[in-house]
């Protein structure tokens, strides 16, 4: 377990990776595989999902694999799944995750220009996390329903838009804490 | 619940709702839906019911879900004793102070922040809603209660009639009585196909396999439809009727909503809304003493699009890959784990109790022979009133657009309105006396879909438009067949070559080609549809497409043309984006 340690630090620079394989870990897993107690546990494998990805920021391998024991789903299925939803990620997340919106209505507003700003102000492309373990970057191929302000970007669940190049520059360099005028969703 | 004790609720529920009638107390609406919380309502609640507190003020402070108008977020609308309701708009937070001082202390209705008042004659220089252009070409049915309930309440819904069509079907007709009411209504699934509800239900309920299962397609994960979503942020408990309405119907014991999980409040009303059944006993077993067991389970989905598909949505709620499968069989004989299913449209369900209510020939006064009924559009884009409209079915697209919809936004120019969303076509300017019903733009290349049209103007360059199209379908593409996921790749590649100026006259023909195959070959919806836009845009924009091969100009001023270089060709493995990214070729469906 410890040399997947040092794996996952090369992998997202210098973050931590918050699945660390012990057992407080396999624990919580486990706590919240009880959770779906009485259900088909194919039924409750999507959701279970959901609440893992929402524990970690990801999938970790270990936790996909102890799912599939407990549950006796086999590992393929279950890899695929994960694989094949974009919701879930396979990669440690970032502390910030900016979306930008590329829905038909954003696309033709200026959201494709958002979109490389933000590449190049934080030197990744989309689907990346920086080495530093600040920000994961993704684009948004569904709409907000939200689009009388387009082109907008989803800074960690909160909605900012219609927004400038120069705008968007400065909510990285100041991401907010309790923005104003807007809401986490 | 026996039904006295469900009697007694609903008195209760009505007793309650007078204090909304009530004319003695102001009352303040404040919209709350996803679209009105990315504007800042939150905020904007909080101020009010601060303001409210502080000044010691009688009123009291409702949420709703907006009524249609996302454009005009954060939405606030007060009544004062006599007077009308009056709906302001961009109200953010620091406006509140002002807004409520004048109109609660000042005796000034601040016509200047107003949108309309909800009255027949203007008041006090702010005009009827009915005579603003986007309430006028309305018929309100399926939209009715948003904007007037605030959605998590179980009793707001009763009280404006809601459960009564459940009520009459469960007591007052049989199964068969209530899908021949259905059929006879011509319902029309809302979800894109447009298939008559009533025959679905009737050959599901033919079936002898059981258990039988209802799910409610929620799942809408097309960019720019937003429908679904405002029915279930403004008015859950009606399309959960007319789930309850369809499990009577067809003896399900089970129903399954499969909401997206872009739709992170749609998720939490739904459920609130399913809680809340389960305490006063309309859901779970001995349903009002009928004998009636119904159970509900609200499954998230986990962001593809093809899983909105009826097959796939079947595959998600079962925690396998969300892929369609070829038919037959049909849901209806094996879908959920094996059993008859049936998968309705959250429209299409919440239809069902204004029909059963008010009877299939009232239902099919509305509407056009082929398609009875009101639809609720989505608009977006470059339009003035971006939101909501629920208008008759066959009204036209110069009536939706220019009327309802507000016309071009900062006077530009119409260039384009993609009608269907992304599976459907863009249609020109001398398209626009065509009326939106099923089976009625076919013939110019698009389709109604699921409602969500968005509108461009002279600043959008259409091959970029069918670039966008394209990319999108590729990359949510399940790759199960060749066709889609191959075809679609490739065609990226060539319609890239047009915007980079690269491509030449044969490869428009070649674009036509593979379109036609690959909707010929494809399984599902999503590759049957994927070519459409692109050949709409070269059915009516032509001339643009050669603009860009032969003189490598983009009369919108969006193509670059970095590339170009005559009688050179990009290489074929990559495709090159504004942002000269390469996008590798393979099947990742990667958002
Ligand atoms: C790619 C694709 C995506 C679809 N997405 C949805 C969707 O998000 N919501 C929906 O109700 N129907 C969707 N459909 C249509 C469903 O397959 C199905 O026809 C519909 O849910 C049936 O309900 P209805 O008869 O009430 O319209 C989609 C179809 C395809 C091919
Ligand atoms: S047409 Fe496309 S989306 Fe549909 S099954 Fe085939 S590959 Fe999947
Ligand atoms: S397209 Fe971006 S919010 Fe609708």
């Amino acid at each position: 377990m410890d040399n997947n340690a040092t794996k996952r630090q090369f992998y997202i620079g210098g973050i931590e990776d918050p699945w660390t394989g012990s057992q407080q870990d396999r624990d919580r897993v486990l706590s919240i595989l009880r959770g779906f107690e009485g259900y088909d546990p194919l039924e409750a494998l999507i959701p279970a999902l959901h609440e893992l990805q929402k524990e970690y920021g990801y999938i970790p391998e270990e936790a996909a694999n102890i799912i599939s024991q407990e549950w006796q789903i086999p590992a393929t299925d279950l890899f695929g799944v994960v694989t094949f939803y974009a919701d879930f990620r396979t990669e440690p997340r970032g502390r910030n995750m900016l979306w930008i919106c590329e829905g038909a209505a954003c696309y033709f507003m200026g959201g494709p220009q958002l979109g490389q700003a933000a590449q190049e102000k934080l030197k990744i492309e989309y689907g990346e996390t920086t080495l530093d373990g600040e920000w994961t970057l993704r684009r948004a191929d569904f709409c907000y329903g939200a689009c009388h302000l387009a082109p907008l970007v989803d800074l960690n669940h909160t909605v900012f838009g219609p927004l400038s190049k120069d705008e968007l520059g400065r909510l990285i360099d100041n991401p907010p804490k309790e923005p104003e005028g807007s809401h986490k969703l | 619940m026996t039904p006295q004790e469900w009697q007694q609720y609903r008195q209760q529920a009505a007793q309650a709702w007078r204090r909304v009638e009530d004319p003695q107390e102001t009352i303040i609406w404040v919209s709350t839906d996803s679209g009105a919380y990315a504007s800042g309502a939150s905020h904007t609640l909080d101020a009010v019911r601060r303001f409210v507190a502080e000044r010691g003020i009688r009123a009291h402070v409702r949420i709703t879900a907006s009524f249609g108008t996302t454009w005009l977020e954060p939405v606030v609308d007060i009544r004062r004793p006599g007077a009308p309701r009056v709906t302001y708009g961009h109200i953010t937070a620091d406006k509140v102070g002002g807004l409520l001082e004048s109109v609660l202390l000042g005796n000034d209705a601040r016509a200047d922040m107003a949108y309309a008042a909800w009255s027949e004659q203007p008041y006090q220089g702010i005009q009827p809603l009915s005579a603003t252009n986007w309430w006028r070409p309305q018929k309100r049915v399926l939209l009715a209660r948003c904007g007037a309930i605030d959605p998590e309440s179980l009793q707001d819904y009763v009280a404006t009639g809601g459960y009564e069509a459940f009520e009459k079907a469960l007591f007052q007709m049989t199964p068969d009585e209530v899908i021949a009411e259905v059929k006879a209504s011509g319902l029309r699934g809302r979800g894109g196909a447009g298939f008559p509800s009533g025959i679905k239900w009737e050959s599901a309920r033919g079936e002898r396999n059981t258990p039988k299962y209802i799910i409610v397609n929620c799942h809408e994960g097309e960019p720019n439809v937003f429908k679904d979503r405002r029915l279930m942020e403004g008015d859950p408990h009606q399309f959960i009727e007319g789930l309850l309405i369809a499990a009577y119907a067809v003896g399900a014991k089970t129903g399954y909503i499969y909401i997206g999980s872009e739709y992170p409040l749609a998720i939490q009303r739904t459920r609130l809304a399913v809680r809340k059944l389960y305490e006063v006993g309309l859901l779970g077993e001995n349903i009002l003493g009928t004998g009636m067991n119904f159970d509900v389970k609200v499954v998230p989905g986990a962001g593809a699009y093809i899983s909105g598909e009826a097959s796939a949505a079947i595959y998600g709620i079962q925690g396998q890959k969300g892929m369609p499968r070829t038919k037959p069989p049909r849901s209806a004989e094996a879908g959920l784990w094996g059993k008859p299913t049936v998968v309705n449209n959250t429209e299409t369900m919440a239809n069902v109790p204004h029909i059963i209510n008010n009877g299939s020939d009232w239902y099919s006064t509305l509407g056009t022979e082929k398609s009875p009924g009101t639809s609720v559009f989505s608009l977006a884009g470059d339009i003035v009133n971006v939101g909501l409209t629920e208008c008759e079915m066959g009204i036209t697209m110069q009536d939706l657009l220019f009327i309802s919809g507000g016309g071009m936004r900062g006077g530009k120019k119409y260039r384009a309105v993609l009608a269907g969303g992304i599976s459907g076509g863009a249609l020109p300017e001398h398209t626009l006396h065509l009326p939106n019903e099923f089976n009625a733009l076919e013939a110019e290349g698009s389709t109604m879909g699921s409602g969500g049209y968005i509108i461009y103007d002279e600043d959008t360059c259409m091959v970029d438009l069918a670039w966008y199209c394209t990319r999108f379908n590729r990359s949510e593409s399940c790759g199960k067949c060749v066709p889609c996921r191959e075809g679609t790749a490739s065609q990226l590649v060539m319609l890239d070559r047009i915007r980079q100026g690269t491509a030449t006259e044969r490869d428009l023909d070649r674009l036509v080609q593979s379109s036609n195959d690959i909707i010929a070959y494809s399984l599902c919806g999503l590759g049957q549809a994927a070519p459409i836009p692109t050949l709409s845009v070269l059915k009516h924009f032509r001339e643009e497409f050669l603009e860009h091969v032969r003189e490598k100009r983009c009369r919108a001023g969006v193509c670059r043309f970095e590339h170009a270089r005559d009688g050179q060709r990009d290489g074929d493995s990559f495709v090159v984006t504004p942002a000269n990214r390469r996008i590798p070729l393979v099947a990742t469906g990667a958002r």
